[in-house]
């Protein structure tokens, strides 16, 4: 602005009023995306946590939220954890090895930009086309399930269903490998030559680079990546809607059948629900944060 | 301290020749720099010294043993990388533990060499620092004692300072040339500034499109280059065009000199003679006698470097040449004067003329 | 962060690779690295394969695009793409309207709350849609609600558009930064203003052409998400692309696999458009910078 006023006399009036439109923008525009934020993600977050808390009479209670802890419930949040976690560790050793492999300098460049361009592309194929996917191709009528058979091999009578939980970890392991390509391939990168190199030369061989630098740094990279897999499927709702029709019990889908009506409920045990959610995925995202710092303090020079 | 010998290395990136023939032969306890412009083939010849490439064919002989298919935790060679290459995991003196750390050294004996290194690097005081808290300057001192602490037949350092501010580079590159008297290991140093070289170097070996053109003392490198390159890439030179006569003399367009270097070329030979800016001399035209074409010459600009003035005199026939005056002296020759020029015919180099290109 | 957008390695900021060394023995790939990956490529690409296959099943041995021909003729297809597609472009715009002023203003003149603004982008992870949804139709749209919007607005699909702009902020605010700090904006305004340039001019002359790539990243990302949104239509009854996929899903599996390919032809097209905006976007900030 110095700039501005500093212009000769006769301009000087013109300068100022626009330094005050200047000034009065920005608190418009950023103030007019607080307040949608408030609205439309603080509100609706107020909202869930008082009508947990609240009974149908307008009174405090806590009875939904016990319902969390109850039989059915806690046996819902405890599937929908197992599978989180399942598909997230085998996503994070998948994704790992894969994106070392990668990573690798044996490895032609053009298999390198493939696998890079695909994961983008899987990891964001998720939801009702990816479960027609698979429905298509490990279905009870699917075209990989009918090739075996007639090879010999029936799957379905040995036990396999896609309808089931391990269906369902199959399936997801199609988002969540690529997801962890992703995530981790910037810290396989920032793991610099010049520490295999010095390690090597200072008499190590390759356990001792590993034992002692490169496991070490690669830590908490690997942990938030876990993490954040765990979150991603965990929220996860329209893959199982498609997939298992409610089979596996699991909260997002709990959460939808109460909110569409099926089920003549409270929507307070909705909202209970989806409480419990968030207290899961704010957890999650709190621990990934802090890993995120711890690997930072690495990063900085 | 090792006695290493490199014999006729090559080595190519697919139609890439990134050395060819290159060999060398260093005396022991010797501080050697390869010096070169980058992509000269100077830091793959380290790395192929540490064992981390392969070359295509040759040899390196440590000893008089070869080396050569031995892997690189096998060679007890210290390296400093240009930078980064501390563990960022450890501390400063876990960093230069680990080599002991990974050859078994018992504790004790670990931590009395560790602290006896940061001390030999001043850092005493930073031991339990983390790489990220340290400057650039004090990374590389930690790096320094790291490569030194498994006592390593060859010192390899990879442009160590190139990564470091003006000041900062100045003062550890006189604390290398003290380390390296204490501790008197056999060192190589790669850089591309010839005054980190010059300064610092036992002998330096100046290398260029995967050759090494020469390889001598610093005083040798500067005053007797070996070839058009050489003469071009270290300090400053001005050429001139001219051709062999008879032992001992050139022709520059008409006019004869006096060139004692060109003495072993035959008469007819195109050469190039090189002058030094402070080999050069001015005289003022007026008063003394007519100079020859060859020597007359305008003054076209001053360059004040503080103590020395670098005047840049463009001859009658076109090409130009500097010469070095005491600042005051150079208040004589003001831009557009008509001059003479001189050398000292001792000092000129003459060397068989530049290839094009 | 379920079931939404993930940025591909290379539309991200990330330190180059170092230099290919020619490392020692490293040239050749070993069989294990060549067995995993062949293991790998296998898992990812035979469901595509079997889809891309069953969508061609016409029944008994006949395999032909008949599904293909049905589903192009078949007018709830084009409706359904259609809703989805308006719903994304209102989200798009009303993203845009939001952010790239807010962004710009915070990096100008208010940096101290940027990390205000980093906590707020990833919020919508931490409130998943399903658990998104329920908040704003219980605060808003039920009929006790605290809050209650007029029944003619809540009653339309485009009163989901509140809820995808927070759906799409993680990825639409992520790509506007990284644009933003690829650029010196503050240096950049100094210099329009000594030039004599007015907000406005700076704004439509320096700052949006610059920011060309960044927008069209946040424009793909959000578009991509709105058109595979499955969650909220679900709830809230309304045809949208993703809900007509699962409809077909339960009557015609045959063409619920030539929709599921399709839309994985179309989530690849918007990788490859912001790979290529952001490998634009890097060469010209290196002329810049």
């Amino acid at each position: 602005m110095t700039d501005l006023t500093s212009a000769g006399g006769a301009l000087r009036r013109r300068p100022k009023q626009r330094a005050g439109l200047a000034g009065a923008l920005p608190v418009f525009f950023i103030g007019l995306f607080f307040i949608y934020v408030l609205a439309f993600l603080g509100g609706p977050a107020l909202s869930i946590l008082f009508q947990a808390f609240r009974s149908s009479t307008g009174h405090f209670t806590t009875q939904y939220v016990d319902q969390l802890f109850g039989h059915y419930y806690a046996k819902t949040y405890a599937t929908t954890a197992a599978l989180s976690a399942v598909t997230a560790l085998i996503g994070v050793v998948a994704g790992l090895l894969t994106a070392y492999q990668i990573q690798r300098q044996s490895t032609p460049g053009w298999l390198r930009n493939a696998v890079n361009s695909f994961s983008g592309v899987a990891a964001n194929f998720a939801g009702i086309p990816l479960a027609f996917a698979f429905i298509s191709t490990l279905g009870t009528q699917g075209m990989l399930t009918l090739w075996l058979k007639a090879a010999g091999i029936d799957i379905y009578g040995a036990g396999f269903s896609l309808f089931s939980f391990w269906g369902l970890v199959l399936t997801y392991l199609y988002f969540q490998i690529p997801l962890m390509v992703i995530i981790i391939t910037p810290a396989l990168q920032g793991m610099r030559r010049e520490w295999r190199e010095a390690a090597m030369g200072l008499g190590g061989n390759g356990w001792h680079y590993w034992r002692h630098v490169g496991i070490p740094i690669l830590t908490p990279s690997v942990l938030a990546s876990f993490i954040l897999l765990f979150g991603n499927a965990f929220a996860s709702y329209a893959t199982p809607y498609a997939l298992t029709s409610g089979l596996v019990p699991l909260v997002p889908i709990e959460i939808g059948n109460l909110m569409s009506g099926n089920v003549i409920a409270d929507p307070q045990l909705g909202n209970a629900l989806s409480l419990g959610m968030i207290v899961v995925m704010g957890a999650a995202m709190t621990l990934y944060t802090l890993l995120q710092r711890w690997t930072g303090r690495w990063q900085k020079r | 301290m090792a006695r290493l010998e490199i014999r006729d290395v090559n080595k190519s990136y697919g139609v890439q020749h990134v050395l060819r023939d290159a060999g060398l032969q260093f005396i022991e306890g010797e501080l050697v720099t390869l010096l070169g412009p980058s992509g000269c083939g100077k830091t793959t010849l380290l790395r192929i010294i540490a064992g981390l490439e392969t070359a295509d064919s040759g040899a390196v002989l440590l000893d008089g043993t070869d080396i050569t298919p031995m892997p690189p935790n096998k060679r007890n060679m210290g390296m400093v990388f240009q930078a980064y290459s501390l563990f960022p995991n450890m501390s400063a003196a876990d960093n230069v533990a680990f080599g002991l750390h990974v050859r078994g050294a018992e504790k004790g004996g670990r931590q009395h060499r560790v602290g006896e290194l940061l001390d030999m690097v001043g850092l005493s005081a930073f031991a339990q620092k983390y790489p990220h808290q340290l400057s650039g300057g004090q990374q590389q001192r930690v790096a320094l004692a790291r490569a030194l602490a498994i006592r390593p037949d060859l010192l390899l350092l990879d442009e160590p300072l190139s990564a470091l501010d003006a000041r900062v580079r100045v003062q550890l590159r006189d604390e290398i040339r003290r380390i390296h008297e204490e501790t008197g290991v056999t060192t190589i140093f790669v850089t591309h500034d010839q005054e980190e070289a010059l300064s610092i170097s036992d002998r330096v070996a100046v290398m260029n499109r995967g050759q090494i053109d020469q390889f001598d003392s610093p005083h040798a490198i500067y005053q007797r280059p070996a070839t058009p390159f050489v003469a071009g890439f270290i300090g400053v030179s001005s050429c001139l065009s001219a051709t062999v006569v008879e032992a001992g003399m050139v022709r520059v367009e008409a006019e004869t000199f006096a060139a004692p270097a060109a003495r072993g070329l035959a008469a007819g030979t195109a050469v190039s003679i090189y002058l030094r800016p402070e080999d050069v001399r001015l005289r003022a035209t007026a008063g003394a006698p007519q100079p020859t074409a060859g020597r007359r010459g305008t003054v076209r600009t001053h360059t004040f470097m503080g103590a020395l003035t670098r005047v840049t005199v463009r001859l009658a026939n076109g090409s130009d040449i500097f010469a070095d005056l005491a600042t005051p002296e150079a208040g004589d020759f003001p831009a557009g004067a008509e001059i003479a020029v001189d050398w000292n015919a001792d000092r000129a180099q003459v060397l068989p003329a530049a290839r094009e290109g | 962060m379920a079931e939404a957008i993930a940025f591909p390695p290379g539309a991200d900021v990330a330190p180059p690779a170092p230099p290919a060394p020619a490392g020692r023995g490293r040239r050749r790939p070993n069989v294990m690295s060549v067995i995993w990956i062949i293991i790998v490529a296998t898992f990812f690409l035979l469901p595509l394969l079997g889809t891309a296959v069953f969508s061609l099943w016409a029944g008994g041995d006949r395999y032909n695009l008949t599904n293909y021909a049905a589903l192009v003729k078949t007018p709830e297809v084009w409706a359904s793409l259609w809703l989805s597609v308006q719903l994304a472009v209102y989200t798009v715009v009303i993203s845009l309207t939001l952010l790239i002023p807010t962004v710009l203003f915070v990096r100008l003149r208010a940096p101290w709350l940027r990390p205000v603004l980093e906590v707020i982008s990833v919020m919508p992870f931490v409130i998943p849609p399903i658990a998104l949804i329920q908040g704003l139709t219980g605060l808003y749209s039920v009929p006790d609600a605290p809050l209650a919007m007029p029944i003619w607005f809540v009653s339309r699909p485009e009163f989901m558009v509140i809820g995808y702009v927070i759906l799409s902020l993680p990825y639409s605010y992520r790509a506007l930064d990284v644009g933003i700090s690829a650029l010196d904006v503050s240096t950049l305004t100094q210099a329009a203003l000594s030039l004599g340039a007015s907000w406005a001019q700076i704004f439509t002359r320096v700052i949006i052409p610059n920011l060309r790539t960044a927008i069209l990243g946040a424009t793909l990302l959000t578009f991509a998400i709105v058109l595979g949104e499955f969650v909220f239509a679900n709830i809230l009854l309304f045809n949208t692309f993703a809900v007509y996929i699962n409809y077909i899903g339960q009557v015609n599996g045959t063409e619920a696999a030539a929709l599921s390919l399709f839309s994985f032809f179309v989530t690849w097209l918007g990788m490859l458009g912001i790979l290529a905006g952001g490998g634009r976007g890097q060469v010209r900030t290196g002329g810049v910078g």
